[in-house]
């Protein structure tokens, strides 16, 4: 029931995308409905205007009621909440992860915390 | 300060559990009494003046919860000890009916349905003064902060619409059932019912809103007990969370720590009065502890400096203490060592460096003088030593405070060991002498007293560790060196109670009984010193 509900929310959620692609977010071709990689292109007039990362988005098979496990790979963008091991600090993500977000949401999500970074630095630690 | 502000409670109510209360409590929740006020037992009956206005004077603005459903005693007065606070204890029934009372006391005021009163005096942590405020002075605002709303339409599983599409799971149309709060926002009853039991595995109960991002609507017990009507596990576990949170929610309560202990114990002694008053309560269970920082009874010794004592004793400070009180450091290497005969002149094992002990300067700069050193009182080897012997003094210092402490827990473990043998020995003395059960209860009370005892000097040592060293400290020690002298006389003549040559048992019985009189009194001293010292800021305490 479980698996059965991942599939269809996630066909749908790819469906939708691919219907009304949403700007500065492009989703690669995939060969598994497990894991997804998204291209981000850094808006125009902020920090990362034109810098291109990746996310990678593992979907548990409780997914939507559990939170996909998202993740920089290759270049990871130098911001204060982003780890350079791709790490994202996004409560949305973890404790505040609610049922109703969807991929093209934590795009847009993880993309506005790039947009309103003033400064490029390393994450304390 | 105006008698309301404390919590008295009914004496009468305090002998109010009958050992049929107490099975019936341990096997069903619902069994009839469930709460019972209660003094802590271990404390000797003697009467005593007490005034609540004079001793204790908290004047803190946390007192808006008392009232009705208390009434305060002024018959139990007279029976407190200056080192005792009143406390309630409540089994799982007692806090239903509690929370319960809460909610019908606000009820006619907010007129507001019940479910809505409960959520809101939750979302306030069940403080009445700040809830009515809000409410008199904004009152949609303050439903709309909590995420409810003034009547809110009975929920209801309904079937879908051709509109109607879950945003979680993406069903649709009219085959499928739904729920949506007063909020509006319409899921699937599968995937509510699923957001639901997560979040109550995760252990939330009324904290659990409307699963739409951002919204802050309280999805309440109703809607809860429709959607999980199929899963009685989940449901219960569900209202087990929503207990939990009464207590943990509220300042005043605290879950007894014992393991597997399912009361809660009520207590008004506000946080800022723990550092003068020692919140020590006793749950149904026998369990004593303290109601500030939950661990085992430390009267007479502040939450403050036990947890500041037991850091102390934790920690490796006191290793590194004889370390630097007995060793030195290789000024090459850095090696730690200990010099533990010979001469003077050193060679570190590690790094081969020869250094003179008593200087430490290197070795090469002493010629041939062997086994004197002339540098000796140059300033940098007189600080060194200076520094060396300090940190030793501390240490001799801490190890002396300790030793006392370790050895009255110590004595204590042995005085439950004494307990068992004790009873041997009465029931000897029962068949030898042909006397009565009642009348060898004299033993078992001894060694009762005795253990008191103990753990009260055991703490009292935290406390004189301390303690600024003045005049007052000189009065605290006579007290103390009085009531450790008794206690060891009494542990003495009770470990050892008859022999052929002894005393007859008659004349034992008397020295035994005065003694425990004694050391009783004494231990009542000092305590109600100690407390009132507290109280009256008469100890000077070091701070680090």
């Amino acid at each position: 029931m479980a698996a059965a509900l991942r599939t269809k929310r996630l066909l749908r959620e790819l469906r939708q995308l691919k219907k009304t692609p949403s700007a500065h977010i492009a989703l690669d071709a995939t060969d598994s409905i497990d894991r997804w990689t998204v291209r981000l292109r850094g808006v125009k007039g902020t920090l990362y205007a034109d810098e291109e990362f990746t996310l990678a988005f593992d979907f548990p098979a409780t997914y939507p009621h559990e939170a996909p496990t998202v993740v920089f790979v290759g270049a990871v963008p130098v911001h204060p909440h982003i780890y350079s091991n791709g790490h994202i600090c996004l409560s949305i993500l973890y404790k505040y992860w609610c049922p109703v977000l969807t991929v093209d949401a934590i795009c847009q999500s993880v993309l506005s915390m790039l947009s309103s970074c003033e400064k490029k630095s390393e994450p304390h630690h | 300060m105006s008698d309301d502000e404390f919590m008295l409670y009914d004496s009468d109510e305090a002998c109010g559990f009958s050992d049929d209360d107490e099975a019936a409590l341990a096997l069903e929740d619902d069994g009839g009494n469930s709460s019972g006020t209660a003094r802590r037992s271990q404390a000797p009956q003697t009467q005593g003046e007490y005034s609540a206005d004079v001793g204790l004077g908290y004047d803190d603005g946390d007192d808006y919860m008392d009232g009705g459903e208390f009434e305060p005693v002024l018959g139990a007065r007279g029976q407190r000890k200056p080192w005792e606070v009143d406390f309630k204890v409540y089994g799982p029934a007692g806090l239903s009916a509690k929370q319960r009372a809460m909610v019908e006391r606000l009820e006619p005021l907010l007129a507001l349905p019940q479910e809505t009163t409960t959520l809101l005096l939750r979302c306030y942590f069940w403080k009445e003064e700040p809830l009515l405020e809000g409410l008199l002075t904004d009152r949609e605002g303050t439903l709309a902060k909590a995420g409810l709303t003034e009547h809110p339409p009975a929920p209801r599983i309904e079937s879908g619409d051709d509109g109607f599409v879950c945003e979680i799971c993406y069903c649709d149309g009219p085959d499928e059932s739904f729920l949506a709060l007063w909020c509006g926002h319409r899921f699937c009853s599968d995937c509510y019912r699923t957001y639901l039991a997560g979040k109550v595995q995760e252990g939330e109960s009324w904290r659990i809103r409307c699963a739409a991002p951002k919204c802050r609507t309280l999805v309440g017990l109703e809607p809860a007990r429709l959607l999980l009507a199929d899963d009685a596990d989940m449901l219960a576990r569900y209202e087990e969370n929503l207990t939990r949170s009464f207590v943990n929610d509220l300042a005043t309560f605290a879950w007894c720590p014992a393991p597997n202990c399912e009361y809660a114990v009520e207590c008004q002694v506000p946080r800022s009065a723990w550092a003068t008053t020692i919140p020590t309560v006793q749950c149904q269970c026998g369990k004593a502890f303290c109601f500030g920082c939950k661990l085992d009874d430390h009267m007479p010794a502040p939450c403050s400096l036990v947890e500041r004592w037991m850091q102390k004793c934790r920690d490796d400070s006191e290793t590194s203490n004889w370390i630097k009180a007995n060793t030195k450091e290789c000024i090459k290497c850095k090696s730690t060592i200990e010099k533990n005969g010979g001469c003077n002149h050193m060679t570190c094992r590690e790094c081969r460096h020869e250094f003179c002990w008593v200087c430490m300067g290197p070795w090469s700069e002493h010629g041939q003088s062997f086994y004197s050193c002339n540098r000796f009182d140059e300033d940098s080897s007189k600080n060194a030593r200076d520094s060396v012997s300090k940190s030793r003094a501390m240490l001799e210092r801490y190890l002396h405070y300790f030793t006392r402490y370790n050895n009255h827990e110590q004595s204590a473990r042995l005085a439950r060991k004494l307990l068992t043998a004790t009873e041997k020995n009465m029931e000897q003395i029962q068949r030898e002498h042909t006397l009565s059960w009642i009348e060898v209860q004299f033993l078992s009370g001894a060694v009762d007293v005795l253990s008191m005892c103990r753990a009260t000097l055991k703490w009292s040592y935290v406390l004189g560790y301390y303690m600024v060293s003045d005049n007052q400290k000189i009065i605290f020690e006579n007290n103390q060196s009085d009531l450790e002298m008794a206690t060891e006389q009494l542990n003495e003549l009770v470990e050892n109670p008859i022999s052929e040559d002894g005393p007859s048992i008659e004349e034992f019985k008397r020295i035994v009984i005065d003694k425990t009189t004694y050391v009783k009194t004494r231990w009542e001293t000092i305590l109600a010193d100690i407390v009132a010292g507290l109280q009256e800021n008469r100890w000077q305490f070091e701070t680090e």
